[in-house]
């Protein structure tokens, strides 16, 4: 019951943060709900996987990265959802966005882990290259080299748009 | 740089991370010294704070169950999407999902569930029933009178079911899904089901509800079928 009061703790903590998060990566309300589930479901049933108490927001910041990012890849290698439009455009009634979050999607699936989470930390968390470097464990100008790398595939995908 | 892309507040403006590790009370006086006299003058970091501290305080999602309290996931209504979404879990109700056909009750209000289709590029709107090839590509449109958690489900000749689509829709006609699908080379009637349901629930909770009972306690259901067929 001691790692339960604790993953109790955890969640009241830090369950706000992961669910915002997770709806900002993924895109997705529903999804990224199903991440917050999934995390924590994990975190009760293997709680070795955490670390010391207590555990740090950058810790928690880095396991939702790679729940999301997983599943962004999931999606595209399991379930043959396929990140297009099918259907003559109905601008009435789609959301204001979604073709930016569509492409942000696709993006994120493109890219090796190290520049997926670099995209996420720098664009959607607003991080400096230095906390970057001190999440990802690297160098700062590591950092900036993958940043640079997302930048060439940014310029290759404005080219084929 | 993409729009999309672009970071809302200037170089030198505090991270997310640094805001969150602020709310959990993880700085250094140094540190919370330094981001308190900087939120003092930045608006937008001061913004961005008190959205962060508002978001904590609304947070109502209820705490996942323990792991050794399975028969919680059987439980309906709000607590439903507790359950645990293991993969043993799933292989033990695909068991008992083809026991009963999801009858396409609708609980309450209505539901309407259509579809486009791209068959070599060439798109036209869907009819229930009709003959698809493998590699054809299938959007949905949904309407709702009212704003719904939207779950597609669906089960393919082989009997495999798969959750082509989860994500919220709006109050609205013909409204068409962000996603789409690409049929793959299964032959045979595939049914498919548009589940919409006023609070979320997880995908694995809602087809085993599905295919246990024939129904989602709550949830408004439609339906429609295709056959698929060799090219």
């Amino acid at each position: 019951m001691e790692a339960r009061a604790h993953i109790d703790q955890l969640y009241r903590q830090h369950g706000p943060m992961v669910l915002r998060r997770a709806q900002r990566i993924l895109g997705n309300e529903t999804e990224a709900q199903e991440v917050l589930q999934e995390l924590f479901t994990s975190f009760l049933q293997r709680p070795a996987q955490l670390p010391e108490p207590p555990v740090k927001t950058a810790w928690v910041y880095s396991a939702t990265t790679h729940a999301c990012l997983n599943r962004i890849r999931n999606r595209k290698n399991r379930s043959r959802i396929l990140e297009i439009k099918v259907a003559p455009s109905q601008s009435a009634t789609q959301k204001p966005g979604s073709d930016g979050a569509l492409w942000v999607q696709q993006l994120l699936a493109r890219l090796p882990e190290d520049q997926a989470q670099a995209v996420v930390h720098y664009y959607f968390d607003e991080m400096s290259q230095e906390e970057i470097a001190e999440i990802l464990g690297c160098s700062r100008r590591h950092v900036g080299n993958l940043l640079e790398k997302v930048q060439e595939v940014l310029n290759r995908m404005e080219g084929t748009r | 740089m993409k729009p999309m892309l672009q970071r809302s507040r200037p170089e030198g403006c505090l991270s997310d991370l640094k805001l969150d590790q602020w709310l959990a009370n993880e700085l250094t006086d140094e540190t919370l010294a330094a981001a308190q006299s900087h939120v003092e003058g930045c608006a937008a970091c001061a913004e961005r704070k008190r959205e962060l501290d508002e978001q904590w305080r609304s947070f109502a999602v209820p705490l996942v169950p323990m792991p050794e309290a399975p028969a919680e996931a059987k439980t309906k209504g709000s607590a439903r999407w507790w359950a645990p979404l293991g993969a043993l879990a799933m292989a033990a109700t695909a068991l008992v999902w083809f026991q009963v056909e999801p009858t396409g009750e609708r609980s309450k209000g209505s539901l309407d569930l259509g579809f486009y289709v791209n068959h070599a590029g060439e798109v036209r709107r869907g009819e229930p029933g009709e003959k698809l090839f493998p590699g054809d590509q299938v959007q949905f449109e949904v309407t709702s009178k009212q704003p719904m958690f939207l779950t597609i489900v669906s089960r393919d000749g082989a009997g495999k079911i798969s959750t082509y689509a989860a994500e919220r829709i709006d109050a609205g006609v013909d409204q068409t899904l962000s996603t789409a699908v690409e049929l793959d080379g299964t032959l045979g009637p595939e049914k498919v089901w548009g589940v919409a349901c006023e609070e979320f629930t997880a995908a694995e909770v809602l087809q085993r509800d599905l295919f246990e009972d024939g129904h989602v306690e709550g949830c408004l259901l439609a339906e429609l079928q295709w056959e698929k067929v060799s090219p």
